[in-house]
């Protein structure tokens, strides 16, 4: 029974924190993307031909992400039936979203317009928090080359 | 802007709408539907491993059940030493035993022992051991009411409760391994391992009315009348109203001593019939027993 208290405040309080924190997240991912929508971000390997003289440099952008209680039992209980980890997908999805906006804005600081062969990467949740006690994140990394004419 | 580009090639900044990447069902809607899930589909899985186990066990023959569980194999069968006057009273439990048992059936299905404990308690383990508590013995008043304590035990192995208790355990932590080996998340099966506690308890009151029930047939059958059978009951439940501890043992096991009452005494109604005072060898082991106490409360 206690446990089962202990239980059930750990559930609210991860739910109540991680749905609050999710929220101001995206809002504030949603507004920085309207303000760097101009900047092209793009996988091309090669400088475009149409860019005759450009500065290089290597920018990039990680951030981790916690996943919280309520999300972790969700996807403990969705392990024993199968299909989308509808919790996870929206860290992966912010997580994503806010390395390539860290990525822009560290462009942004040395005055480049374009971000050229870009590349993202990932660490998988499911593994990390598998582990006793391990805390369960995502992790994205996305790196290009600012070109600054 | 003056982006690097020749006009003919225009980038043209579009805001990606939301909600390709994520869900956009509210995530309380997913617990909810998993937790229905997940309870109804272990309500299942548990149930017919019961049933299985349940019909399985009742083919385990009688004999292979007192070869598994034989005094020589339970260790705890061996220790202790009976205190003087203790193998007196064994034999008068045994004698007991053989009396209550019905003609056809063999008595060396039971064993009895006495146990110093200042619990007032009777149990019955896979194999036909049956435990009183010397505790016990303070608490009934005739030899009716012992017999029907022990008549309940008896009815208890005539069911085969405690092996198919036992299965139910053994079936039920295979699965509960199961469960915790498949999924890394403890807390799941912490909760699974709650909830089945409760199933399980329900399903023991069941076997205690049973037990209830042929114990008062054997204690019919062999005395003529029901008479003092739940005098036993009626002194642990005024008990239970004076003490909260020492009880909760009996209670644990014993669920709903008030219940069990009522039932006992719509039997008891009626002419009352000739109680048969307790075995000499308990009165004066209990003699011996409240002496040993005063004496020790005096020093």
């Amino acid at each position: 029974m206690y446990e089962l208290l202990i239980f059930l405040t750990l559930l609210i309080l991860g739910y109540s924190f991680g749905q609050i924190s999710e929220r101001r997240h995206y809002r504030s991912i949603i507004e920085r993307e309207k303000q760097t929508l101009w900047m092209p971000v793009m996988t091309l390997k090669t400088v475009p031909p149409q860019i005759t003289r450009c500065h290089t440099q290597l920018v990039s952008g990680n951030v981790v992400i916690s996943i919280d209680f309520f999300k972790k039992f969700v996807a403990g209980l969705r392990s024993l039936f199968g299909g989308r980890l509808q919790s996870y997908e929206s860290l992966l999805d912010r997580a994503r979203r806010e390395a390539i906006l860290r990525m822009k804005e560290s462009a942004l600081e040395i005055g480049a317009k374009v971000i050229i062969n870009v590349r993202i990467e990932t660490a998988s949740i499911s593994k990390s928090s598998s582990r006793n006690n391990g805390i369960g994140s995502v992790e994205v990394v996305a790196y290009g080359t600012a070109l600054s004419v | 802007m003056g982006l690097p580009f020749r006009s003919d090639m225009k980038f043209v900044a579009k805001q990606i709408p939301e909600g390709i990447n994520t869900s956009p069902d509210h995530p309380l809607k997913e617990l909810l539907l998993l937790l229905t899930g997940a309870s109804l589909l272990l309500a299942v899985v548990f149930i017919i491993l019961m049933l299985l186990s349940d019909l399985l066990v009742r083919y385990i023959p009688e004999e292979t059940e007192r070869q598994w569980f034989s005094a020589a194999r339970l260790s705890f069968l061996q220790q202790e030493s009976p205190a003087e006057g203790m193998i007196a009273v064994e034999h008068d439990l045994a004698r007991l035993v053989k009396q209550l048992n019905p003609p056809e059936t063999d008595p060396a299905r039971y064993s009895i022992r006495l146990i110093q404990s200042d619990t007032p308690n009777a149990f019955i383990t896979p194999g036909g051991h049956i435990f009183v508590t010397t505790e016990l013995l303070q608490l009934v008043n005739s030899e009716n009411a012992l017999s029907m304590v022990i008549a309940h035990e008896m009815a208890h192995q005539i069911h085969r409760h405690p092996i198919r208790s036992m299965g139910r355990g053994v079936v039920i932590a295979v699965a509960l391994m199961m469960f915790t080996g498949v999924d890394g998340s403890e807390w799941v099966s912490d909760i699974l391992a709650n909830s089945i506690q409760l199933g399980l308890l329900a399903y023991s009151r069941d076997q205690e009315r049973e037990a209830d029930k042929t114990g008062l047939k054997l204690l019919t059958d062999y005395y003529g009348h029901a008479s003092a059978s739940s005098d036993f009951f009626a002194q642990i439940s005024q008990h239970e109203k004076f003490s909260q501890s020492g009880l909760s043992e009996y209670l644990s096991t014993h669920p709903n001593t008030d219940e069990r009452l009522l039932f006992l005494q719509q039997y008891e109604s009626g002419e009352p019939g000739e109680l048969i005072p307790l075995p000499d060898s308990i009165t004066s082991f209990l003699d011996a027993t409240a002496q040993a106490k005063s004496e020790t409360a005096t020093d």
